[in-house]
């Protein structure tokens, strides 16, 4: 093992150096950014002060943005970890060399995968620690809730196991098509219906609630605010204001009802007056309830770490049956 | 020096529908050096793969005494790694490893020990790839098309060398190639493999002494007892190369000469034979 | 010492190379009793041949007396060749070829037809040899073996 882990780093100890710096550079900048987010949420607790809370305001839009890079960090491991593992080696004809040694093709996958698999959890642990601290130090600011977007997969652990997954998937596209550029082409292709279908798989991993939020006031301004705003902090809010809305007897309209049917969205008329003229008295909200999210993180760490399984199956079956001769 | 370093019984490989190695049986002498001549797809560096465990056989056995090491064809190395980075691999990769018998190897071709394997020349690139095969003491030692990209005064020195390490350790080499004239001298024992079968096996001095070129006038048949390899006509001339117990020193009758053959006549006898003998098919 | 070579195009083996070219540089005085023989290493590197052809060759000089090995010294000179030193012997038999080429360039033929004549006789087996040759062969041995059994001159 010791012999795999040197040949290991000295065929991958560029991405290794470079993942590392990055890895230290983002930490530090996010540490930063939380903490200057944890005393600013701190500051604003207090009733007589006033704050905007925008999440357009530069410290928690650094936030996001180190958020959004943290989840997007995976599909570099998978193209600059992942797939030079096998698709280099065949490119290069190496794998006669590689697997005519003491060390069997079996040993030498599983060895030198286990070898990047430690390095990616390492620093996937540490990225993913902090990404999750950001992220509650966002909410505690902006009030985003931490079940949405970009809060909800940076935390949970999501980023270390969709990098070990997506790690296994780079290595399983280099076994399969045995190009580099090839392999790169399916990882990015793979990473996009990914992120595609998450997003509408995410809300579907159990049956949503609906409920009803009356307009409190009658006045425009908070009437305008209830519609725009979710009031619930850390819920998955699933309509966007789309959902519908309800009038005294409790009965829904459609979004599309409301707004271009009975022409509320209208810029001549005032929203208020066109709801209230047509008796509605309320929104419809389809939402995932926060006490949902741990479930949520849960399900999607096992789909990561099924595929990471998967994705390794993959890998060896291809390597097993790789033929070592042209003859 | 009746040691057996390779035996394979009924080896068979398969890709798709065509049989590489079909119906295979060899028992080759330790501490020789073995020719394995054959056409391109005879069937050589399967039978290389197979034995080095690399390629697994679809049916029959493979036995191999000790460590075996194949240094394939196109002589892989990692293009990145240093000369010392190769040894450092071979020393890593393997439960036994020789440094000093690599660096000599190196030292005796004046390969730089820093330059990245990318940069060398061909011909020093087989060299390194030599010296990993050579560290990691093998007691078989496959060597598929060794001397493909060496020039021709690098050729013999490699040649000498490498039967200069056999002569010094317990090793057998297998020596797969298509130029026959450079096996002269070279191999101990021949190895002939046609479309995936072992056409001809033997000692070479034995093989040689066993074989002659008959010639005399037209005749239907050679003037003794043998197994006819390869037969040749004129209006009033008949040549065969004949396998007999005493080869050249068979008694010929009148108007009838036996020559010996050389070692490349051999090869090319059986070769063109088997060529005609599909032919006729 | 001996540089060796071998040539892979002739149907002469190469352990037969190495011992004609012994009894050759033996004949010329480029070798004499005491000299060293390369090392069988040394000849496997240089001519790229086969260590069991060297030892081969070494075997089949050290049987004719001409070698000895030495333990752990290596090979050395030890004999010299005989018959081709009796001078009348060869004074004979060049003026028995001299009147044979002279008979045959009157027949018509010219140098390489008697080239090959002489080929394909060397090439008979030794059974084909009339009764007259064996006695002319006998004779040529025990001329050879006579300066031997008188001892050094």
């Amino acid at each position: 093992m010791r012999g795999l882990i040197w040949v290991t780093w000295r065929q991958h100890r560029w991405p290794i150096v470079v993942s590392a710096a990055l890895t230290a550079v983002l930490a530090v900048f996010m540490v930063l950014t939380a903490s200057k987010l944890g005393s600013m949420a701190a500051h604003c607790a207090d009733p007589n002060v006033r704050c905007t809370r925008s999440k357009t305001e530069s410290v928690p839009s650094h936030a996001s943005y180190l958020m959004n890079s943290v989840t997007f960090l995976p599909v570099l491991v998978a193209v600059f970890w992942g797939v030079p593992l096998l698709a280099r080696e065949f490119e290069q004809r190496t794998l006669p060399l590689a697997w005519s040694q003491d060390v069997g093709r079996q040993k030498w996958l599983f060895g030198k995968t286990a070898v990047l698999v430690t390095l990616v959890g390492a620093m996937g642990t540490l990225l993913a620690g902090l990404a999750q601290h950001l992220a509650h130090q966002y909410h505690a600011y902006t009030g985003e809730s931490l079940f949405e977007g970009t809060q909800f997969q940076a935390g949970g652990w999501l980023p270390l196991t969709l990098g070990l997954a997506w790690l296994a998937i780079g290595i399983a596209a280099g076994a399969a098509t045995r190009r580099v550029l090839v392999a790169i082409a399916v990882v990015g292709g793979l990473w996009i219906t990914r992120m595609v279908l998450m997003v509408q798989a995410r809300q579907r991993f159990s049956t949503p609630l609906t409920s009803k939020l009356p307009f409190s006031g009658v006045d425009d301004a908070a009437l305008a605010q209830a519609v725009s705003h979710s009031s619930f902090p850390n819920d998955m809010n699933l309509d966007g204001g789309s959902t519908g809305f309800y009038d005294s007897h409790g009965v829904g309209h459609s979004a599309n009802q409301v707004m271009q049917k009975w022409g509320c969205a209208d810029a001549r008329t005032e929203i208020s007056t066109c709801l209230k003229d047509h008796d509605i008295i309320g929104k419809l909200s389809k939402f995932q309830p926060a006490n949902r999210m741990g479930t949520f993180h849960l399900i999607e760490n096992g789909i990561n770490l099924g595929l990471f399984v998967l994705a390794l199956v993959v890998a060896w079956y291809c390597v097993k049956r790789t033929r070592t001769t042209v003859s | 020096m009746t040691d057996v370093a390779l035996e394979t019984r009924n080896l068979g490989k398969r890709y798709r529908k065509l049989w590489a190695l079909k119906d295979f049986s060899v028992s080759l002498p330790a501490n020789k050096v073995i020719a394995l001549v054959g056409a391109n797809g005879a069937g050589k560096s399967t039978l290389m793969s197979i034995a080095a465990g690399i390629l697994p056989a679809t049916e029959g056995d493979v036995r191999v005494a000790g460590r075996v090491v194949l240094l394939s064809q196109d002589k892989p190395l990692y293009r990145s790694f240093s000369v010392t980075d190769m040894l450092n691999f071979g020393r890593h990769m393997n439960t036994v490893w020789d440094q000093q018998r690599a660096l000599d190897w190196l030292g005796r071709f004046a390969i730089p020990l820093d330059r990245p394997c990318g940069k060398l020349s061909g011909g020093q690139q087989t060299q390194v790839a030599m010296a990993v095969a050579l560290g990691a003491r093998p007691s078989l030692l496959l060597l598929d098309e060794p001397l493909a990209n060496l020039d021709p005064v690098a050729r013999r020195e490699v040649t000498g060398e490498l039967l200069a390490e056999v002569a010094e350790n317990d090793m057998t080499v297998v020596l797969s190639t298509h130029v026959v004239a450079e096996l002269a001298g070279v191999g101990d024992h021949l190895l002939l493999l046609r479309e995936g079968r072992s056409t001809l096996d033997g000692d070479v001095d034995e093989l040689l002494s066993q074989h002659a070129r008959l010639v005399g006038p037209r005749a239907d048949s050679p003037p003794v007892e043998g197994q006819i390899v390869q037969s040749g006509h004129t209006e009033r001339q008949s040549t065969f190369v004949v396998r007999t117990l005493l080869g050249p020193e068979t008694p010929m009758p009148a108007q009838w000469q036996a020559q010996p053959l050389t070692l490349e006549d051999l090869v090319l006898a059986y070769l063109k034979a088997a060529a005609s003998g599909v032919r006729e098919l | 010492m001996i540089d060796f070579y071998v040539d892979r195009t002739g149907s002469v083996p190469a352990y037969a190379q190495l011992v004609q070219q012994v009894r050759e540089a033996l004949r010329l005085g480029l070798l004499r009793t005491g000299d060293k023989l390369p090392t069988v290493r040394e000849v496997v590197t240089s001519c790229a041949v086969n260590a069991a052809t060297v030892l081969k060759a070494y075997r089949e000089l050290e049987l004719s007396g001409l070698v000895e090995a030495r333990q752990g010294a290596g090979t050395y000179i030890s004999g010299t060749l005989g018959g081709s030193a009796d001078p009348a012997a060869m004074d004979r038999l060049r003026g028995r070829l001299r009147t044979w080429v002279g008979d045959a360039r009157q027949a018509g033929l010219e140098d390489d037809d008697m080239r090959a004549l002489v080929t394909s006789v060397l090439a008979e087996p030794p059974g084909e040899l009339s009764a007259e040759q064996r006695a002319a062969q006998a004779q040529a041995a025990r001329e050879q073996q006579n300066p031997r059994s008188a001892g050094p001159r």
